[in-house]
């Protein structure tokens, strides 16, 4: 209520009062008294010149119109009293009334201020919780990788010793008699000779181990026949088989495949498994095969060895796993061969298994899908795969700065039965790309890549799909809105713009552009310029928030920052109900077109995942979307 | 009554061959055990003055070895002498823990081996 209105107001209810008065009894009514209420009222929202004009007003009223209409009984003397006192009583409620106001002002201002703090350390407190979380999920991860780090350099120091005390122990018995015959001695010396090479054998692996595990390892990518690839692994061990007596059988499905992939490294995987299955059988057949299996080959070698318990069957492939209770007599390897073969098939994305019986023999396979490069096959195959199939085949490449976010993501498609790849930085993300054919590439673009572009060229260029995340911190934990109206990309296409605001705005509305770089600004400043648009630019982001909510702009278009000036700028005007209405452009670095055609941005910590069910629902169609295409 | 100067446990036959050897060749009483269940009958049958006890071994191991040895009163005195791959302090601390009364880390020298043996034995 404006002032004026509040004193028309004061001058009607005075008015009624001195009427009601003027009704009931003149200067002694018991009316008189409803003034204090009043003007303690009014001197609360009217403030301090307000009390001399009533206090005086009612003086002067007072004696004016009621000291002539005094009763024929009362003296004037004793009415005077109330005549002096009445108005000073007036201005001293005015006074009280006064400070009171002054009082409100003050605690106004102090919970006002109060609750901006609050809210400051409130969204401090949500960033630091982030912090921590990711602090600790890091901790965690390196915590449990040097505690297998620990246990690696044990296994490893007993491996190494074992051999060598036998080496040793021989070698010095050998110097230190001359009394022994020539069959033991020889005897001995074999024993020194295999302990040597399988230290060898030993040290190799753990090369090759090492070198996979940091993941220095390119794979040489080619078309590799299975067919090729069975004849060589055979032909590699066949007098190995045939020292043991072994019976050798090569099963071959017609019309393979054939594959994308590192001829040798699969190489080594197929006679690695050959290599296990002849040294752990002692009679029988050991039989190589490979199959047709979906979108890629199985390859299964099986043998009438003694069998592995069902609980062991997924300890094997780990690093060092020795069967359980295996009696003495029994062949020693490394115990890395099984970890190193897996390693290197889940590089093809494939898988490895084994499949035993106990007395009976086992079965290992191992799968690798047909990769990266279009065969005739994989046309052929097209519209038979189901999406099941697919699903589980092609990884999802997650691509963040932000380690949490990553993790987050991954665990979910996981859950969700997608295979995950991440990647921290566009180089990594670019290697694995050319390196294998991902299903679908989801690039957290929160932070701005600068050369995201090149990504994008070769997503093309492959036929891969992206979909580009924008997960900003909320404040109120799980906000699965979309918040972003969508991408402007650079280099600025004014066919793109005029498109995407033509439908969003009017003419002439007022559009702010928040962006430190000058030259994104002066250009955008043209373009939209150009366009009839009234264009007001903000360089400092705190500075472009306020300003947004005291000038209420049709559209606000935001510029490169790093990720916590983009939060601060994005949840800074979704998190005001005055401005959260306001469609937000976000600017990035790369032409966007079919290949990146779903453009989601979704609000929310990226703890609470689970809200995030808009963005799975996008995954999951461009996923099939993706794959379809192929 | 005594019948066994020396019992070498070991699930490693090339180990367990190389020490039968040097210690038959200096002219002791030697017997060999390849898992944890022989090796605790033979101590118990041959009662033998001291024992190389390797530490992983199958169906029983050297630390269960060693404690049951030591908490037998008729075996207690078996001089007990831990051999193990493993050079980790943890083990160590674990093994004197039980009554171990050494440890030697492999590789070891057999010929250190034999001399430490002799020592033993003259000493009674």
């Amino acid at each position: 209520m404006n002032r004026r209105r509040l004193t028309f107001l004061f001058c009607v209810a005075l008015l009624a009062i001195i009427l009601l008065c003027r009704m009931t009894g003149d200067a002694l009514s018991p009316f008189r008294f409803l003034y204090y209420p009043l003007i303690v009222y009014f001197s609360l929202h009217l403030g301090n010149r307000f009390l001399f004009l009533a206090g005086t007003g009612y003086a002067f009223l007072f004696g004016l119109l009621f000291a002539h209409h005094l009763p024929a009984d009362a003296s004037l003397a004793s009415h005077t009293g109330e005549l002096v006192s009445l108005p000073l009583a007036a201005l001293a409620c005015g006074y009280v009334a006064h400070t009171i106001r002054r009082e409100q002002e003050r605690y106004d201002n102090a919970i006002a201020t109060f609750h901006s703090l609050s809210d400051a350390i409130k969204h401090k407190n949500m960033n630091l919780q982030t912090a921590l979380d990711a602090l600790s999920e890091a901790h965690a991860r390196l915590q449990e990788y040097d505690s297998k780090k620990t246990d690696f350099l044990a296994n490893v120091s007993h491996e190494l010793r074992t051999p060598l005390s036998s080496i040793r122990s021989y070698s010095e018995i050998l110097l230190s008699y001359d009394d022994i015959d020539r069959e033991t001695g020889k005897e001995f010396t074999k024993i020194i000779n295999e302990e040597s090479e399988r230290l060898t054998d030993l040290v190799n692996e753990l090369l090759d181990l090492i070198r996979i595990e940091s993941g220095k390892v390119e794979l040489h990518l080619s078309p590799v026949r299975p067919a090729e690839l069975i004849e060589e692994g055979t032909r590699l061990i066949l007098p190995m088989a045939k020292t043991k007596g072994l019976a050798l059988v090569v099963e071959e499905c017609r019309d393979l495949p054939v594959v994308q992939g590192d001829r040798n490294q699969l190489l080594q995987v197929l006679v690695n498994l050959l290599n296990n299955a002849v040294k752990f059988t002692t009679a029988g057949t050991i039989t190589v095969e490979a199959c047709r299996d979906g979108d890629g080959v199985r390859f299964a070698v099986t043998d009438t060895g003694e069998g592995i318990f069902p609980e062991e069957k997924e300890l094997i492939f780990d690093e060092f796993y020795r069967i359980a209770g295996a009696p003495a007599s029994r062949p020693k390897g490394s115990g890395l061969g099984l970890a190193i073969s897996r390693k290197i098939v889940e590089y093809h994305c494939g898988r490895i298994w084994v499949d035993s019986t106990v007395g009976k023999g086992s079965t290992f396979y191992f799968y690798i899908p047909v990769a990266a490069a279009k065969t005739e096959h994989v046309a052929e195959e097209d519209t038979s795969w189901s999406g099941e199939t697919s699903v589980s085949h092609r990884p999802v490449l997650v691509l963040s700065e932000f380690m949490a976010t990553r993790q987050v993501l991954r665990k979910k498609l996981e859950q969700l039965g997608y295979r995950t790849m991440g990647a921290d930085t566009i180089e990594r993300a670019v290697r694995i790309v050319g390196g294998m054919r991902p299903g679908l590439i989801i690039c957290d673009v929160a932070e701005n890549w600068s050369d995201f572009s090149e990504l994008a060229k070769l997503a093309r260029s492959l036929n891969v799909q992206m979909i580009l995340v924008s997960l900003f911190a909320v404040r109120n934990g799980i906000d699965p809105r979309i918040i972003l109206h969508g991408y402007l990309s650079r280099p600025f296409d004014t066919y793109e713009i005029t498109l995407k605001f033509a439908s969003a705005f009017h003419p002439k509305d007022r559009i702010m552009l928040i962006s430190s770089d000058k030259d994104e600004c002066r250009t955008l400043q043209v373009l939209l310029g150009a366009e009839g648009y009234d264009i007001q630019v903000f360089a400092d982001a705190t500075t472009a928030v306020r300003a947004c909510a005291a000038s209420l702009p049709a559209g606000v278009v935001i510029g490169s920052f790093g990720k916590a000036t983009l939060d601060a700028i994005v949840t800074g005007i979704k998190d005001d109900p005055k401005t959260e209405h306001i469609p937000l452009f976000l600017i990035i670095g790369a032409p966007l077109d079919r290949h990146i055609r779903t453009l989601t941005a979704v609000g929310g910590r990226p703890k609470d995942a689970d809200g995030l069910y808009q963005l799975y629902g996008e995954i999951e169609k461009t996923y099939q979307r993706s794959i379809g295409e192929l | 009554m005594q019948d066994l100067d020396i019992l070498v446990v070991d699930d490693e036959p090339h180990i367990a061959r190389a020490l039968n050897f040097v210690l038959k060749k200096e002219g002791f009483n030697v017997e060999t055990a390849t898992d944890g269940d022989a090796a605790l009958a033979s101590i118990r049958q041959h009662r033998p003055r001291i024992v190389f006890l390797d530490l992983i071994l199958p169906k029983r191991s050297g630390m269960e070895v060693c404690k049951a040895v030591k908490n037998d009163p008729y075996l207690r005195k078996t001089h007990i002498i831990i051999l193990t791959c493993k050079g980790q302090e943890l083990d160590r601390e674990q093994s004197m823990a039980t009554g171990a009364n050494e440890f030697i880390t492999k590789p070891f020298s057999p010929r250190e081996v034999v001399a430490r043996v002799r020592t033993l034995l003259a000493t009674g």
